[in-house]
């Protein structure tokens, strides 16, 4: 008989397995750097540990919060209104002098003294739950462009565009895919979308004009046509994925992370694992993420509450996507732009909002919560909802 | 909504991430077989680094632009590949089959120039790898090794100003900047510190020394030499001990030049009588617990003037009897001994102050002559500044400025050093100079700094056995040899510290260390236009009318020096250049010896184009 408390134990041991490479990863590509920074090679092992320790705090929050509770609470239309404010809030805080701080250019953190946050790593999570909630409320008002569809999007793209400008361009657009997926999922029709990316794309030709940098980053696909400025990262990416071969040089010997790597550790991570751990070892970080994605999703459609099945696809998107992106960039198959790993990357910020998510998918992947019966008024795809009229 | 039509969408995102994850998978198998172009790995660092210059602008440290070429054997060269290797290399082609024979990625040549970069990059091929790379070099060579440090393979400073200065030479810093150094010091008075340290090495047949020459109003070094030498270009060719920087990392005992120090505070507390008699020495001196306290010799009754000018130990006793130990202590705390200067390089030392629970009767006493405490060079020559310049401590520094260029130009940053501890007052602080100046009077411990042809040089020597590190307590027979000196007399711009370690022959202040300051004073006069004593100020009168009778000088023809001093001969020759233009700049001029100029190569009068270097030949006039 199942046990109708149990959580998917494949999702887990997965996101497990993901954190111990991510242990060995850090350690493995931070160890230079640290010494180089801080004079202490265990500098962001020691960080990230911490980091870990509260992550999983993050992750028993996530699994023990209760979603269907949240949503179902009469205030539940404020409380959501409240968390998308609260979105906002946290990406203007940055800006708030003694408070924000900038670094190399960009203003992504707020310091509180013990640790700095990453803004646009809450915000997105704000924004999910935000979407995840109200979306399916609006039922088929979704097919009507001006009165259903051009208001929640709106507020997404006012997000977007907040992180964009901090500026964090890699981050608005793993946020704006995950939006366009929710979208997508809870019935908005496919050429509303296409509209808005259309316009999207416009919008970063008139950015382009004005800020020539993000051209020549956006622009730039084939690192051979500047071999010593601009394609210079890339190519030594590409030649930590050939000294890795097959079987990888062993774990510890690489030796792009030594200087030629930037970031080894965060935006990089993925070059590293296929220099040290070969292509096996790539394949093998790859199919722990096709895994989690699947596992996610399965979690997604077993889902009966049209709300849940979209915090679940959001939150399985958001990592898959933001994965699938960090090793498109190594291996040059996106632009080059700044992305940690799930997981296994530098990042702590990254690590606990990962993690929290990871503990609410599963939440959601428990039969007991997957598989009652909704209450009625919520929205749902097992039969016509009938508070929403057509 | 329904269902399905919903889990179908949940269908198309997951065949959209597979798709995605199977281009990802075939990109790495693709670059992991070594299937693209390959790109070269070995190397040194790629980032630019900024530059070191002296005080005059003349470089200390530069990156060149270099190009290392691989050849991978694995992939066919092409006849035009192989002549062009051989052309732009110079490798034989039996020696180009001899690789070839192998297959891997050999380097085939580091550090060659952009020109040759290209004509390699010319032809394409897999085969010929170019990587650019960017080499630090030290183009003076040894001169100011210890301070500028050197990098690492990966391009990060590694010791001294390189070290201290890395974020701000890499442009790794908070601000993103790189920005040049421009430091206090004059490589030419360097070079003549790094000259007559290595001579004064040799002629003592001491283990090593240090010379620091600072500028006593800014605290700012124009010099810091220290032996042996190395050269940062390769510096993995010496010992770890040979880079070390005495000057910062080494603390001596000073001896007797403490007592310059405890001079200066006895002048600040009481009425001193300097011509009335103090004591009678009689060579010995017996402390309160019957300890024995030794003078060179017997010199009867003796005045305050005297222990300064045959520096007496039982005299400092004597005279310092009413300061407590808490008072010394405190003066030597304020003077800045037992802390770190904080001057801008690695590994400062902070010295060994021990506090006063741990003095005995001994050391209480023995203390005003610089033993039971140990000083590192640069304490000694900035506390010593501070009590020649008017009494007031200040940080030492070798940057004087930074600069950097952006898109509104260049732009320039001056180190500001705000003043530190009064350690003597205004008064006391001329008085303690004037009185020094007998340090090197006729028959005084430091008279062999006369030989500099200058008299009136506040200076003070010392001798002290060296600590044995290993067994404790103190060497019989080795010792450290200093002198430390200002000038001119009154407001003096300069201060110098001479050290020699362990000198086996003539191992005294005295003897070993104040001639190395004699030859290097008219450098320090020459370099940095220091004002003249009077005698030699009249001798300059004379030449200058004489000067004055002889025709203006034209940019067609090297002009006249003969006779002019080597301030004189360089205002002379800057001029000249400015006369000759764009080609002035390439004209150099390289001054041998001291006082004034005998003889010069190319003769005056020969044609200007004949060569771009005119070497200045100095002597007595």
């Amino acid at each position: 008989m199942e046990n109708r408390k149990a959580f998917d134990p494949v999702l887990v041991l997965t996101v497990g397995v993901l954190l111990l490479a991510g242990i060995a990863f850090v350690f493995s590509s931070s160890y230079h750097a640290g010494e180089k920074n801080a004079g202490d090679a265990f500098f962001y092992l020691k960080r990230q540990l911490f980091a870990l320790f509260l992550g999983l705090l993050a992750f028993v929050a996530g699994f023990r919060l209760n979603f269907r509770k949240v949503l179902e609470h009469p205030n539940g239309e404020r409380a959501l209104r409240w968390i998308l404010i609260a979105a906002y809030v946290v990406l203007v805080l940055v800006y708030i002098p003694g408070l924000g701080r900038v670094v190399s250019g960009s203003r992504r953190w707020i310091d509180l003294r013990v640790f700095q946050i990453q803004v646009s790593e809450v915000a997105k999570l704000l924004l999910l739950i935000y979407l995840a909630g109200s979306l399916p409320r609006l039922g088929d008002q979704l097919r009507d462009f001006t009165r259903g569809f051009l208001r929640p999007m709106a507020l997404t793209l006012g997000v977007v565009a907040l992180i964009a400008i901090e500026p964090d361009l890699s981050s608005a657009l793993l946020t704006l895919s995950v939006a366009f997926f929710l979208f997508y999922l809870a019935g908005t029709p496919m050429h509303f979308l296409i509209t808005v990316g259309m316009g999207g794309l416009m919008g970063v030709v008139i950015l382009m004009q004005a800020k020539p940098y993000i051209a020549s980053r956006l622009l730039f696909f084939n690192p051979w046509l500047d071999p010593w400025g601009k394609g210079y990262h890339l190519l030594q990416s590409f030649t930590a994925f050939r000294n890795g071969g097959l079987f990888g040089a062993g774990p510890g010997s690489s030796v792009q992370k030594i200087g030629r790597l930037p970031e080894a550790h965060t935006d990089f991570v993925f070059s590293v694992i296929g220099e040290e751990l070969g292509l096996a070892g790539g394949l093998f970080i790859m199919a722990l993420f096709i895994l989690f994605t699947w596992r996610g999703l399965r979690v997604a459609l077993r889902q009966s509450d049209a709300r849940l099945l979209l915090l679940a696809a959001g939150a399985t998107a958001y990592i898959s996507i933001q994965a699938v992106l960090h090793i498109s960039v190594t291996l040059g198959l996106m632009p080059t732009s700044g992305l940690p790993l799930p997981f296994i990357s530098y990042g702590r910020s990254d690590l606990i909002t990962k993690l929290f998510l990871a503990g609410v998918l599963a939440c959601l992947s428990r039969p007991a919560y997957a598989g009652e019966e909704p209450r009625p008024g919520a929205p749902s795809f097992h039969r016509p909802d009938s508070s929403h009229p057509g | 909504m329904d269902e399905r039509r919903n889990h179908n969408r949940v269908y198309v995102f997951l065949a959209l991430t597979m798709a995605l994850f199977g281009a990802a998978v075939l990109r790495q198998a693709w670059l992991s077989l070594g299937l693209g172009r390959s790109v070269p790995s070995m190397g040194t660092p790629r980032e630019e680094r900024a530059s070191i210059y002296d005080r005059r602008g003349r470089p200390l440290a530069l990156s060149l632009e270099r190009y290392h070429v691989y050849l991978n054997t694995r992939k066919p060269v092409g006849e035009r590949g192989r002549s062009n290797l051989m052309a732009v290399l110079g490798i034989g082609a039996e020696d180009l089959a001899r690789l070839q024979s192998q297959p891997k990625t050999w380097l085939l040549r580091k550090f060659i120039d952009r020109e040759s970069a290209e004509r390699l990059r010319k032809v394409r091929s897999d085969a010929v790898l170019v990587e650019r790379v960017w080499q630090r070099q030290y183009p003076q060579g040894r001169l100011l090794a210890h301070a500028l440090g050197y990098t690492g393979f990966d391009g990060d400073g590694f010791a001294g100003l390189e070290r201290q200065y890395n974020r701000t030479l890499s442009g790794k810093g908070a601000d993103g900047r790189r920005s040049d150094l421009f430091l206090s010091v004059d490589n030419e008075l360097q070079y003549a510190a790094e000259r007559a340290l290595e001579r004064g090495v040799a002629r003592h047949q001491a283990d090593g020394g240090c010379v620091l020459v600072q500028d006593p109003r800014s605290g700012r070094i124009l010099a810091m030499a220290a032996a042996p030498n190395f050269d940062p270009n390769r510096y993995d060719e010496v010992e770890e001990a040979v880079r070390r920087n005495p000057n910062v990392s080494d603390p001596v005992e000073p001896g007797s030049i403490f007592k310059a120090f405890f001079i200066g505070t006895l002048l600040d507390r009481y009425q001193v009588d300097l011509d009335k008699p103090l004591f009678y020495s009689d060579r010995k001196y017996i402390l309160e617990n019957g300890e024995v306290i030794n003078d060179a010799k017997a010199y009867g009754w003796v005045s305050f003037r005297d222990v300064v000018k045959y520096s007496i130990n039982a005299g400092i006793i004597q005279a310092c009897r009413e300061l407590t130990q808490k008072d010394r202590y405190q003066f030597l705390v304020r003077a800045g001994f037992g802390a770190r200067t904080g001057i801008d390089l690695p590994g400062e030392h902070p010295g060994i102050l021990r506090p006063t629970r741990e003095w005995g009767v001994r050391t209480t006493a023995t203390i005003l002559i610089g033993q039971g405490i140990a000083v590192t060079p640069v304490q000694l020559i900035t506390s010593f500044s501070a009590l020649v310049n008017g009494g007031v401590w200040i940080r030492p520094t070798l940057v004087e400025r930074t600069s950097w260029r952006d898109d509104r130009g260049m732009h320039t940053q001056e180190t500001v050093v705000e003043p530190g501890n009064r350690i003597v007052g205004a008064t006391s602080s001329a008085r303690t100079l004037s009185l020094l100046t007998w340090g090197t009077s006729p028959g005084s411990s430091g008279e062999l700094a006369r030989q500099s042809g200058y008299d009136a040089i506040p200076a003070k020597t010392g001798t002290s056995q060296m600590v044995n590190l290993e067994r404790g307590g103190y060497y019989s027979n080795r010792y450290t040899a200093l002198f430390i000196a200002a000038f001119p007399e009154r407001d003096p711009r300069v201060t110098a510290l001479v050290i020699l370690f362990n000198p086996r022959e003539g191992h005294t202040g005295r003897l070993a260390a104040a001639p190395i300051f004699a030859e290097l004073l008219p450098d320090m006069v020459r370099t940095l236009d220091l004002p003249l004593p009077r005698d030699a100020a009249e001798l300059k009168n004379r030449i200058l009318t004489l000067a004055r009778s002889t025709p203006p000088p034209s940019p067609e023809r090297v002009p006249d020096l003969l006779g002019l001093s080597a301030r004189e001969a360089r205002t002379a020759l800057d001029a000249w250049r400015r006369q000759l233009g764009p080609l002035g700049k390439h004209v150099g001029a390289q001054y041998e010896g001291i006082g004034y100029v005998r003889r010069q190569q190319p003769s005056p009068g020969t044609p200007s184009a004949v060569s771009n270097e005119i070497r200045v030949f100095l002597g007595a006039p």
